[in-house]
């Protein structure tokens, strides 16, 4: 499929570096399936956790689990890799996969899920059949008190494993059932070598700055990361900073940083100027914001200017939210923003 | 299954009605007896801990012995026939031994345990479905629904004994599975039990979890006046402690040792931290054990370092009174390892990951050497603050708990750790703002960054770290918690007392309620409890509830905190001037009912200190 598509990739980079055999070993698939970890051992982040259920894999019976951590840190990513690693050729027959996005009522863990616990599947010794409930979080409270019976009454043939973001929307009864793993977010050097890992196999052509970009805009989440660049890659061919938040479509944070550098010195006109500049990009009020937030938490300012932005941010991304998405909120925002730092006679 | 299809008896006259059911009694049966240890090491790789080494002897269980001797009084009552004694009800935090208890009696009693699981529905109505446009062809018969499936399992279980095994004359029913539409419509479980009642012989043990945040399912499904009127009697298990906990682990680990050889066996504080992350729940524990165990042993201790450190300074400095089962904090100085360590193999979400996290932020280290990063203009000199160690938001993502959730600990505990009631204010300013970000309940999603920014380092910008010198200091679950729970059920109780009533619910609080109980407590009588709960209200609560955040009591603290507000009430309301009380009394039931039962977590009261 890939070889008859290439002549048709137009838009494909005619960068140098680029040559024919990525592009057909490129295809089109999404890079976060095809770059998803297999083994264990490719898993980036969490080790510890990691090796211990390697470990599980090899010695077979893990108890009930529940992965619990941010979006994109890999948490279905170990489940997955886990129930390969127990069920290896069966992992067909022997895995119940669900997610968000099934239909999960309590009718679905009446039916559903029981049915299957209650099939007889010929797996290897020792061997349990595995049910994923990713976004487990998202299940409504009845199913989850429906599926706790459940999860001992099969426990001899059956194993669950659920996938959440925050845990404290899992019943407790549930929560008793399982051993809690708790991940934690990436950090920027493990997106970034795993980008950069990506960028060598791909053989794209990238600038550091565009790497690093990436690595912003992912914030720890590895699947943002392997997202925007693969649309970076694909859409634009080359991977700077300037394409990459072209694709992303976000102000570009050196702009954001500066205009905060300026409301630090009271320089309310040179703040307002990139302001003023963002908006007629045309980007919307919201992502302007939140791109604010995020930079001004990662710029390097006094412990109590930061705490007063945050405050002051916070605010008018409430009052945006509430639809007052104008840019004279902005601008408000700049100008309370630079009044931080003045003495307060001037001020009033 | 394949195991099980061997071992398959025929345990009751309807089990063939669901296949479930019949599964899940031999379970029962065949797992909870592991005579020989060779059968064990068999099923060893197949089986969960909690399963394989389940208790089988009273002596096995982690159960306080006064609670095994009441439910074991009621069994022996129950079976010599004395009247009024068919129902019981069990209920407790989740892993405390509610069902195992259970179990163990039976079996030593000689009863026939059976258990009601809900059967899988083949049949499925669709909601959006209009009943009546839908063609139902003539003859065809609806399938039974749940109520009457379920109905038609208690009548016969209770009515008859066992063919096959005749030696267990009477039949125990276990329902802890409880079908979902008794959950939303109660009136309908009471229906068939008052039916059961005139009918059946057998006894009937019902079990209910309990949870923290929520409203407990005991009150909905069994209100207090239908306990009265089945005569049923209500044992609360609690929290299991952590010396016996420990026992049990050590069971485990024992007969682990015996039938796979010597295996390591980890060390005694290893075990005990892990016993400390469980918080009372003897399952979670052995799940965590199960999952500890499986590496070297001796990393095992390191993945708990964290935890160990403190465990050992509060042993070094025992306290009055409360034991080193308190958890004390030391000034976190651990680096992120040990962070991370402990986030890697938790319990439940309990007390001791939290500490940390608090600790981090309300002790809030700086660093003295560095010297100061940004200099702030002359007039905002009083604001400048050395660096600060830790970095608030990963403090906050390495949490993985909401920010309003996050910010009613931080609210609970904060008081003690700031010197002057200058800081107090500023820090508390920073929370209200926090709060009015996580007013708006339809994008909080988008503000939690916010709100928790905000708040923690609101909180560590306000401290000036004079106050260090108290070095040890208890953290505390947040009241609100079970204010919250109590609120709900003590309405939920009104709205059924006075159901009769027309008037609203502001009135019935206000108006009603307190005249009642003033009448009824001048007339001398009024055993009435929620009346006298909601129209007596005193300051009697914030006194009551120090509830020490992981500690065992923690969790039992919860329904004792109710006994203990009655009586307050009962002793000091006599003496107390009323009228002074009046106001503050209507003040506080105002409040109350505003707050809606919607399960947002807002700061509501203020804990005086």
């Amino acid at each position: 499929m890939a070889d008859s598509a290439n002549p048709m990739e137009t838009d494909q980079p005619s960068t140098s570096r680029q040559n024919q055999t990525s592009a057909s070993k490129t295809g089109h698939g999404p890079w976060i399936e095809k770059y998803r970890p297999i083994l264990f051992t490719d898993i980036v982040g969490n080790e510890e956790t990691v090796a211990r259920l390697e470990v599980f894999a090899k010695q077979g019976n893990v108890p009930n689990i529940i992965i619990a951590g941010p979006p994109g840190v890999g948490k279905t990513t170990t489940i997955l890799c886990l129930a390969r690693a127990l069920l290896g050729p069966s992992f067909r027959e022997g895995v119940l996969e669900l997610n968000a996005s099934n239909d999960r009522g309590i009718d679905v863990v009446r039916n559903k899920i029981k049915m299957f616990a209650q099939q007889k599947v010929t797996l290897p010794k020792g061997c349990h059949k595995i049910i994923i409930l990713d976004e487990a979080d998202s299940m409504t409270e009845g199913a989850q008190q429906a599926l706790r019976r459940t999860m001992e009454i099969y426990s001899s043939t059956t194993r669950f494993a659920l996938a959440c973001n925050s845990s404290e929307k899992i019943i407790e009864p549930i929560q008793s059932r399982c051993a809690m793993l708790r991940y934690s977010k990436l950090s920027d050097s493990q997106v970034l070598r795993k980008v950069l890992d990506v960028c060598a196999k791909e053989n794209l052509s990238y600038t550091e700055d565009g790497i690093e970009a990436i690595v912003f805009t992912a914030q720890g989440d590895m699947r943002q990361a392997l997202n925007n660049l693969q649309s970076t890659a694909q859409g634009l061919g080359h991977v700077s900073s300037e394409n990459v938040f072209k694709v992303c479509d976000e102000p570009h944070p050196l702009l954001v940083k500066e205009m905060l550098q300026h409301c630090v010195k009271t320089n309310f006109d040179e703040a307002y100027k990139i302001l003023a500049h963002l908006w007629k990009m045309g980007y919307a009020t919201e992502d302007i914001i939140s791109n604010i937030f995020r930079v001004c938490k990662n710029t390097p300012m006094a412990e109590y200017m930061k705490l007063e932005f945050i405050k002051e941010i916070g605010y008018t991304h409430l009052r945006i939210i509430q639809g007052t998405s104008s840019l004279l909120q902005l601008s408000g925002l700049l100008a309370r923003l630079c009044s931080k730092s003045l003495e307060s006679s001037l001020v009033s | 299954m394949a195991l099980k299809g061997s071992k398959r008896k025929l345990t009751g006259w309807v089990t063939p009605s669901f296949d479930d059911f019949e599964v899940s009694s031999s379970t029962a049966q065949t797992k909870r007896r592991p005579k020989g240890s060779g059968k064990k090491s068999a099923k060893g790789g197949l089986s969960l801990w909690v399963d394989l080494y389940a208790p089988t002897k009273r002596d096995d269980l982690a159960v306080h012995k006064k609670k095994i001797e009441e439910v074991e009084t009621w069994i022996v009552e129950a079976m010599s026939g004395i009247r009024g004694r068919q129902f019981l009800l069990l209920s407790g935090p989740s892993g405390c031994g509610k069902s195992a208890t259970m179990r163990v009696l039976a079996r030593e009693a000689g009863l026939n345990l059976i258990e009601w699981i809900n059967p899988t529905s083949s049949y499925y109505v669709s909601v959006f479905e209009d009943e009546e446009s839908k063609w139902i062809p003539e003859g065809y018969i609806m399938p039974p629904t749940q109520i009457e499936v379920f109905q038609e399992f208690f009548l016969r279980t209770c009515k008859y004994s066992s063919v096959c095994e005749p030696s267990k004359k009477n039949n125990l029913v276990l329902i802890e599975d409880f079908p979902n539409v008794f959950l939303r419509d109660p009136s309908s479980l009471h229906t068939v039990l008052r039916k059961f009642r005139n009918v059946g012989s057998g006894l009937v043990v019902f079990i209910v979890t309990d949870t923290t945040y929520r409203q407990s399912s005991v009150k909905t499904l069994f209100p207090a006046d239908i306990q009265q009127e089945l005569s049923m009697i209500h044992i609360q298990f609690n929290a299991i402690a952590n010396s016996i906990l420990l026992k049990a682990l050590n069971r485990i680990l024992g007969m682990k040792s015996m039938c796979e050889g010597s295996g390591p066996i980890p060390s005694r504080e290893a075990l005990e931290s892990l016993i400390e992350a469980s918080g009372g729940d003897v399952r979670s524990s052995v799940n965590a054990l199960q999952f500890a165990v499986k590496k070297d042993v001796r990393q095992l201790s390191e993945l708990f370092s964290g935890t160990r450190k403190s465990k050992r300074l509060s042993k070094s400095k025992p306290r009055n009174g409360s034991k080193s089962s308190t958890v004390l904090l030391q000034e976190p100085q651990g680096s992120q390892d040990d962070f991370g360590g402990l986030a890697a193999v938790g319990g439940k979400d309990t007390a001791l990951f939290l500490f940390r996290a608090l600790g981090k932020i309300l002790y809030c280290k700086r660093d003295t050497e560095m010297g100061i990063m940004d200099p702030l203009p002359k007039h905002l000199k009083a604001h400048e603050r050395m660096p600060v160690l830790e970095n608030a938001e990963e403090v906050y993502e390495k949490m993985a708990m909401g920010a309003s959730t996050l910010n009613t600990f931080l609210h609970q505990n904060m008081t003690p750790f700031y010197a002057d009631i200058d800081s107090v204010s500023q820090a508390l300013h920073y929370m209200t703002d926090a709060d009015v970000l996580a007013s708006e309940w339809t994008d909080r999603g988008v503000l939690e960054d916010y709100v928790a920014s905000v708040s923690v380092r609101g909180l560590m910008h306000a401290n000036k770290g004079s106050v260090s010198s108290g070095g040890l200091r208890t953290f505390t679950r947040p009241q609100w918690f079970s204010v919250h729970k109590q609120h709900q059920e003590q309405l939920s109780a009104l709205k059924y007392d006075y159901r009769n009533s027309f008037l609203s619910l502001e009135e019935l609080t206000t108006v009603l309620v307190p005249l009642k109980a003033k009448v009824d407590a001048a007339r001398g009588k009024g055993n009435f409890t929620v009346t006298r709960d909601v129209g007596l209200f005193t300051h009697s609560f914030s006194k009551s509830t120090a509830e020490r955040l992981g500690e065992h009591d923690a969790h039992n603290g919860l329904p004792e905190m109710d006994e203990e507000l009655c009586l307050g009430m009962t002793k000091d309301d006599d003496e107390i001037s009323r009228n002074a009380l009046q106001s503050n009394e209507e003040l506080a039931d105002d409040n109350f009912s505003n707050d809606d039962a919607d399960e947002d977590f807002r700061i509501d009261e203020f804990p005086d200190d």
